[in-house]
């Protein structure tokens, strides 16, 4: 059987001074970096995680992703608010793909420009591993001839 | 919803003293005919294992001993007790009995009520034991999540 996805899984977006965070089908990774752009930041740190082709010898065909948008974009904006207490950074961006994201593609950005790289670079970390921890967003795994029915919900935990 | 329902409850006392305003609040609304429903979501492995996105749930009643809250002025029979979040497991497993592995994915997930996630072992008084559902609230499975 194959579910429709959750009506709870749409796009979403929280915005902020200096701060954006998103739940998107698609992600525009140039306009992204530039949203962060600023002429006082010189340092400009970007993570982009992209499906990776294997898991533990298994060959990855796609992912998947559905989302508690409101709530995730909630929580991510959580997590960008304490990343900018800790660090000051000037701009922050997270953008996470929902839907059906093929080997290569990117799922998750997260960019950041602050004045100085040693605070870009913290700030951008935090942010990451917040949202890999605390953003309710789930990624289902499809293996190369395995029954889709059976793929797994993954755990970061 | 809850700061409504504050509202209301707060308001009630002047309502009953000025004939202008309606005679109905959210609190007397809520339990008037149909019996109170919940809104739960379902994502990743619940929905896999109960095969919805989501379902209403109604509130069973909760036989409750003690009568003391305003509500009871205009009932005279006894009303029913609270229903708390933590409660509400067994009774997703009770309306899915077949649904595979449910017991353990619902021991695993947190849960959110309103937009909010709810600590389970809390311990200022906001643990799971003591959110009470009275029937409107959008309350989510949370599996452990996989983002990023």
């Amino acid at each position: 059987m194959s579910m429709l996805p959750p009506s709870a899984s749409v796009e979403a977006k929280s915005e902020a001074s200096g701060a954006i965070c998103a739940i998107s089908y698609t992600l525009d990774v140039p306009a992204i970096i530039r949203s962060v752009c600023d002429d006082g930041a010189g340092a400009n740190v970007h993570f982009i995680g992209t499906t990776r082709n294997s898991f533990q010898g298994k060959v990855v065909t796609r992912l998947e992703y559905q989302a508690y948008s409101k709530l995730a974009v909630k929580t991510m904006m959580d997590i960008v608010q304490r990343a900018i207490e800790s660090h000051s950074p000037a701009k922050c961006a997270v953008w996470h793909r929902i839907g059906v994201v093929p080997v290569g593609e990117p799922s998750i950005v997260v960019a950041v420009s602050a004045p100085h790289r040693k605070e870009a670079f913290s700030a951008c970390e935090q942010i990451l591993e917040e949202v890999k921890q605390k953003a309710q967003i789930w990624k289902r795994e499809y293996y190369e001839g395995e029954d889709e029915n059976a793929a797994q919900w993954k755990s970061n935990a | 919803m809850d700061l409504t329902d504050l509202i209301a409850s707060t308001v009630q006392v002047q309502i009953r003293d000025a004939s202008s305003f309606p005679s109905t609040t959210m609190s007397s609304a809520s339990k008037s005919t149909s019996p109170p429903t919940i809104t739960v979501l379902y994502f990743a492995a619940a929905s896999t294992s109960i095969g919805l996105t989501s379902e209403e749930i109604t509130l069973p009643v909760v036989k409750k001993h003690s009568t003391a809250s305003e509500q009871n002025e205009s009932e005279s029979e006894s009303t029913s007790g609270p229903f708390f979040l933590s409660s509400l497991p067994s009774l997703i497993i009770s309306l899915h009995p077949d649904a595979p592995n449910l017991k353990q994915i619902l021991e695993e997930s947190q849960w959110s009520v309103d937009v909010e996630m709810v600590d389970k072992e809390a311990k200022d008084g906001g643990s799971w034991d003591k959110v009470e559902l009275r029937g409107g609230e959008e309350v989510a499975v949370i599996c452990p999540v996989s983002g990023g």
